[in-house]
């Protein structure tokens, strides 16, 4: 008895002794510094898409995980809020009058399936990470540290102009490869709208956790050259490789237009894996 | 998967040439079970029924096991052609889910492969399947049981969960010592008292990949329990404590956990007293701290709280354990009034009277800078013995059972209630839900193999849905058929377009170990709760069909 005792002793010891007990601060965000070569201006930069609603209680957690990757990693993210779900992003009572939910984010929900899993949730550069591509807002950070450790394979330029007049935003995307694929691509150009206040749900606030001043950040609001972008090249591409194409959209009244951006991503159509994203103000 | 169902034949193969290595005669048992659920699925906008371009989609499983003396073998093949509504798509396709082989030599048992395991009450480890909930967090890897002398018992693992056809990214380490006191020798075996004492020790391993925050990678938790029996009174007790676990169910919030369960209980002839108490405090415990729903759950947290069987009191507020914090108490009196009595009747009466309450746990704020439940802080400071102000749920019920004659009995039913749809269906600001359910449920034995059960239910409450009734009629043709009528109507719902009948039938047919079940109806959207842990499910139409099987 004596033996087995000693033996659960020394096993607990030991067990308990490799736990990892953390303590203050928990924060251990370095920033690196900015490289300002010239060759850092054609990086990796990662499309990273949140599935939201705005009466979804635990959403502002995924949000506020995008503002820390974009302090970590800048430069490095470029961010949508796709709004989605009757349960989560429908027209509410009160506060929650409005309707953030897109017929593209609609679409784009129903091809990757992001919220069957429930919100927040999300998608890295739409990786497909065994059979879905949601990827929880937890791990946004080592997947994008993955992605922005592989040097850029294409590089995008947006140039913007925008006629106050008949409230038009015309893009003009330079979509340059910087090496030889032989894949198919895309590129898919979309507009966002940043600093919406407008009441959101959050777990944090006590019942009934309506926070009314929160601010929406990169919604989702629609597509210059629709769900799924226009191809690129249907030969091999090389580093010599480059294509423009200009879209134009009106945007609705609603929207305020210096606070919208033009998002632009390159993808390969077989994968539908995001090799290069980019984002630039409507009006600068 | 296709490297799981490799694993699985060559598991397969070797258990074959086992049973043929093995001499003659005794070439052992094999033995297996069979089930099958398949639904087709209708459009039903009214009940807002998601649509399914499958239109018919199937769960299956089939368990073969082989046995011999004190080694055994099995496999269990699943199949998710696609997965039934309200399961997790991430069961598709075929594979095997489960294989292990054990054998026991000289008091000590091994396992490799998958196995389930249960510490204490499972405050700290509970590897289980329960197939409604779709919930399989079977552990894969190796096991060791020994117990060196009578009245003592080791166990020990080392493994991965399972997760839907693979493996979640956590290792999972365990230790367990159980010592029955009265186990040890032959004169404290008959000792009145008796003893049972444990101590557990559970511990996880995933890495930290956070650019962000520090993550502990190695979770430890450690617990004891005891159990006190004295003729017709039984103590029991559990304690576990869990170190910083920030998770995304926690809301990543780095304060230490910890759970207690306590009950007494009197048990004689015609009377049963059970009294019990729980409390947890911020112990959802996984092996991935990025698992939503019930996936790569290590440990259970069981509900405080009477399981109902009848279908409004089941099925419309069901109580869920919360595993983030919650104080709960509990009292059931079991009293059979004797037979040949006024009160008691020809055959006797049997009352139980319930009653539990589940509340928050007190909540402070660490500092005056920091929020309650603040991701990347402490969290809260929580006092052991205060209670906090929250209400979950409150359930007051009274079950009357009586045979009348020898074709009638009758049980009345009524429970008072109380729920926090905010808090329990995670539904912030909806209302609390105060209801009453009352049910008739009588049956007539016609002869010796012909019986009608009626069943009448209501739940009346002003908030949320309203209303319900429910009305089921079930007539049984012993030994093998069996067909029921089911419908549920929500008769009070403040919206009108609401006021839905859910009707369903279903004819079962029975022989042996065969059971073939076949539904047609529409399935209403609600939560399903078994021990305290739920699963969505949506609403549905359709046809059903069960086929169970063993051998």
């Amino acid at each position: 008895m004596k033996k087995i005792i000693s033996l659960l002793s020394i096993l607990v010891t030991l067990t308990f002794s490799a736990c990892d007990k953390v303590k203050s601060p928990y924060n251990e965000l370095e920033v690196p510094p900015v490289d300002t070569s010239t060759s850092a201006t054609k990086v990796r930069k990662v499309l990273i898409e949140d599935y939201t609603g705005h009466r979804c209680p635990n959403c502002p957690r995924a949000a506020e995980q995008i503002k820390l990757l974009k302090q970590a990693r800048p430069g490095r993210v470029v961010a949508i809020g796709v709004h989605v779900t009757n349960q989560f992003a429908a027209p509410g009572s009160g506060i929650y009058n409005i309707d953030f939910r897109t017929a593209l984010g609609n679409s784009l929900d129903s091809t990757f399936k992001v919220s069957l899993l429930g919100l927040p949730t999300g998608m890295v550069n739409r990786k497909k990470v065994g059979a879905v591509y949601n990827i929880p807002y937890t791990q946004w950070g080592a997947y994008l540290d993955t992605f922005i450790q592989k040097p850029a394979e294409a590089y995008i330029k947006i140039e913007n102009s925008y006629e106050a007049a008949t409230r038009t935003v015309t893009a003009t995307v330079t979509s340059e490869f910087l090496t030889s694929l032989s894949g198919n691509y895309k590129l898919s150009v979309y507009i966002i709208e940043d600093s919406i206040a407008h009441a959101q749900k959050d777990q944090l606030i006590p019942s009934p956790s309506n926070d009314s001043d929160y601010v929406h950040e990169h919604v989702l609001r629609g597509s210059l050259n629709s769900v799924f972008g226009e191809q690129l090249n249907t030969a091999p591409v090389n580093s010599t490789s480059s294509f423009t194409k200009t879209y134009s959209k009106v945007l609705s009244a609603a929207w305020r237009e210096k606070k919208c951006q033009i998002v632009a991503f390159i993808y390969d159509e077989a994968t539908k894996e995001v090799i290069q994203a980019e984002e630039k103000e409507v009006i600068e | 998967m296709i490297q799981n169902s490799i694993k699985a034949a060559i598991f397969s193969m070797c258990c074959f040439f086992y049973i043929h290595a093995a001499a003659q005669p005794n070439l052992g048992e094999i033995h297996g079970n069979f089930q099958t659920d398949v639904q087709y699925y209708n459009t039903d906008t009214i009940i807002g029924a998601p649509i399914v371009p499958e239109k018919v989609l199937m769960n299956g499983f089939a368990n073969i096991n082989y046995t011999r003396d004190n080694f055994m073998c099995g496999v269990r093949y699943e199949s998710y052609l696609n997965a039934l509504q309200g399961f997790d798509t991430r069961y598709k396709g075929n594979g095997f889910g489960f294989r292990f082989a054990t054998f026991t030599k000289d008091n000590l048992t091994v396992t490799a492969g998958n196995f389930y395991e249960q510490f204490g009450s499972g405050l700290i480890l509970r590897s289980f399947e329960e197939r409604t909930l779709g919930i399989d967090n079977a552990l894969d890897g190796l096991r060791l049981k020994y117990a060196p002398i009578s009245g003592i018992y080791l166990k020990g693992f080392i493994a991965k969960q399972r997760f839907f056809f693979g493996q979640g990214e956590g290792i999972v380490r365990g230790f367990d010592g159980e010592i029955n006191i009265n186990e040890l020798s032959e004169k404290l075996a008959q000792a009145k008292l008796k003893v049972i004492v444990g101590g557990s020790f559970v511990s996880k391993y995933q890495q930290d990949n956070d650019i962000v925050y520090k993550l502990p990678e190695n979770v430890g938790s450690g617990g004891g329990r005891l159990k006190v029996s004295y003729g017709k009174f039984t103590i029991n007790g559990e304690y576990v404590y869990k170190i910083n676990d920030p998770s995304i169910f926690n809301n990543f919030i780095y304060k230490d956990g910890n759970a207690t369960l306590l009950g007494i209980s009197y048990s004689q002839k015609g009377l049963g007293i059970n009294l019990g108490a729980k409390r947890i405090d911020n112990m959802s415990f996984r092996s991935d701290r990025t698992a939503t729903g019930n996936n790569l759950m290590i440990n259970f947290l069981p509900a405080l709280t009477k399981q109902h069987s009848y279908n409004l009191a089941a099925s419309i507020y069901p109580y869920a354990s919360q595993p983030n914090g919650e104080v709960s108490f509990q009292g059931d009196v079991i009293y059979t009034i004797k037979k040949d009595t006024w009160l008691g009747g020809k055959y006797g009466t049997t009352i139980n009277v319930n009653y539990s309450e589940v509340h928050d746990i007190n909540r402070e704020v660490v500092n005056d800078t920091t929020s309650l439940l603040e991701p990347y802080t402490l969290g809260y400071k929580s006092d052991f013995f205060k209670i906090g102000n929250r209400v979950f749920f409150k359930d007051f019920n009274i079950e009357i059972t009586r045979k009348i004659s020898k074709k009638w009995k009758t049980i009345l039913f009524y429970t008072n209630q109380v729920y926090n749809l905010d808090v329990v269906q995670g539904h912030p600001g909806e209302p609390m839900v105060y209801s009453n359910i009352a049910v008739a449920d009588i049956t007539y034995k016609l002869n010796a193999s012909n019986a009608i059960r009626l069943e009448v239910e209501g739940l009346f409450t002003k908030q949320d849905m309203g209303d319900w009734a429910a009305l089921l009629l079930e007539y049984t043709y012993a030994p093998h058929w069996s067909v029921a009528v089911l419908d549920q109507y929500n008769y009070g719902n403040p919206e009108s377009e609401k006021q839905i009948h859910y009707f369903t039938g279903n004819i079962t047919y029975t022989k042996n170990s065969n059971r073939i079940s076949i539904g047609y109806g529409r399935q209403r959207a609600g939560l399903l709760c078994i021990g305290g842990v739920c699963r969505i499910v949506p609403a549905s139409n359709g046809l059903t069909l069960s086929v169970s099987s063993s051998f």
